[in-house]
């Protein structure tokens, strides 16, 4: 079990991967922009961050830039899921400090498993 | 060129100092004329000052000659240089449009693939028949907005092949008009938005193909749904003005900034462009739209207030019964 932030712009999106990762038992917070999503993250923390990253205003490359320069939020791991999926956006989204970086569209499994991985390696 | 350029800079430093020395020159001889001295007593007065002048002048003019010839040739480099600039920046912003181009693309086919395979997904796995009918819902919503960007690639690839090959009827514009703003009813349910339609009465046939006009009405509307506030409202007028119907969609929405309104026809061209674009699409709308109104004989303006709104309107030939194209008036 573990606290989820999710980011996203496309309501739709949100709703279907927030019910997905609900129902393999996380707790999913949602956020619609960067700017709500750190300001959650700040608030009330996470233990895994999901990042779109054609988003309006901040790009989810800079908010995982800014999750990850921050002290108190960097050692949360970052999952990139996102329809770019040219080898220089994967390479952006690790160059931004992104832990993993998910394909849009995944499965289910695809998705929980990614999710599982980052939980195990960060030791949750 | 660096030999070339370095004779320049000699040429300069000799034209300086020849042309010194012979004004130095020129001024004491100049001052000691006015002593009531002759021209030729001066001369023999001074062989060797006569002697430097006489031959200094040569090398001004030979130096003076390389230095504006280099001077030229400076300018000409300078020009050179700003016209690289300036290509390099065109064909870096045609690159950044054509990575904007994919990006947008992809992004706007892959996410209602996404939402339509995570809602079966999902679906497959739930009991309730609410839910069941939520997720259906939501595939049938996914798959309209795939259908309509996927129209919208084929449409101008046609175009792009020069294959818009228009066949014209007789159309009956509002059940036209009606058909596709019921098409769009579920978005305009979401956003609480209302349409009203001002239509006359009594309305003549235009001439045009039945898809295309939909076609138009269909980027119009969808645009002034996509770029509207919650709760604003929608109107589609139609006017007779001689021997053209007239066509507005007008909407309460963001509006455009006046110095982009030129380019909003143009292909691939977004308001915001950016990776972290607001409002997806693929940014070809718009230019569709201007090519078929064009082919039908009509034309396409827009009018925009930014924070207020935008008015799109279109003409489009009345249909005569003698089939000929009603010409303009």
């Amino acid at each position: 079990m573990a606290r989820l932030l999710l980011v996203d712009d496309e309501p739709q999106i949100r709703m279907l991967t927030r019910a997905m990762l609900e129902k393999a038992g996380h707790s999913v917070e949602v956020a619609e922009s960067g700017e709500e999503a750190l300001r959650k993250l700040r608030e009330k923390g996470a233990d895994l961050v999901i990042l779109d990253i054609a988003m309006p205003e901040m790009s989810g490359w800079e908010v995982c830039r800014a999750i990850k320069s921050d002290p108190a939020t960097k050692h949360i791991p970052v999952l990139m899921f996102t329809v770019m999926t040219r080898d220089e956006d994967v390479s952006r989204s690790f160059e931004s400090g992104a832990d993993a970086h998910l394909k849009k569209p995944f499965t289910m499994r695809e998705l929980l498993e990614a999710v599982e991985t980052l939980l195990r390696r960060s030791g949750r | 060129m660096k030999a070339e350029r370095h004779c320049g800079r000699y040429a300069i430093i000799a034209f300086l100092i020849s042309s010194g020395i012979i004004f130095n020159l020129l001024y004491w001889r100049f001052e000691r004329l006015q002593h009531g001295m002759g021209l030729y007593e001066h001369f023999m007065m001074s062989p060797v000052a006569g002697t430097l002048t006489i031959l200094l002048i040569p090398l001004m003019c030979i130096s003076g000659y390389y230095m504006l010839k280099e001077l030229r040739l400076r300018i000409k480099l300078e020009e050179a240089n700003r016209e690289l600039t300036e290509m390099y920046q065109e064909l870096k912003s045609v690159d950044e449009m054509r990575n904007s181009i994919i990006s947008n693309v992809s992004h706007e086919l892959k996410t209602p693939v996404t939402i339509a395979l995570n809602a079966c997904e999902l679906a497959l796995e739930e009991n309730d028949p609410e839910s069941l009918r939520e997720f259906l819902a939501m595939i049938r919503e996914a798959l309209h907005r795939l259908n309509m960007n996927i129209d919208t690639l084929l449409e101008y690839a046609k175009i792009q092949s020069g294959d818009l090959k228009l066949r014209f009827e007789p159309v009956n514009l509002p059940p036209v008009i009606q058909k596709v703003a019921k098409e769009f009813r579920p978005m305009v349910m979401k956003k609480k938005l209302e349409i009203h339609t001002e239509m006359p009465h009594v309305m003549p046939l235009v001439r045009g193909s039945r898809e295309h006009i939909k076609l138009v009405l269909r980027n119009l509307i969808g645009n002034a749904i996509k770029f509207n506030f919650e709760g604003g409202s929608i109107v589609i007028s139609v006017k007779e003005h001689g021997n053209f119907v007239e066509i507005c969609v007008s909407d309460t929405g963001i509006g455009i900034p006046p110095e982009k309104l030129d380019r909003i026809f143009e292909r691939f061209y977004q308001v915001d462009s950016s990776s972290t674009r607001r409002h997806g699409g693929i940014g070809l709308g718009l230019a569709i739209v201007k090519d078929v109104v064009q082919a039908h004989g009509g034309e396409i303006s827009v009018e925009s207030e930014p924070g207020k709104g935008s008015r799109f309107c279109f003409t489009l030939p009345v249909w005569r019964e003698d089939g000929g194209e009603a010409s303009a008036g």
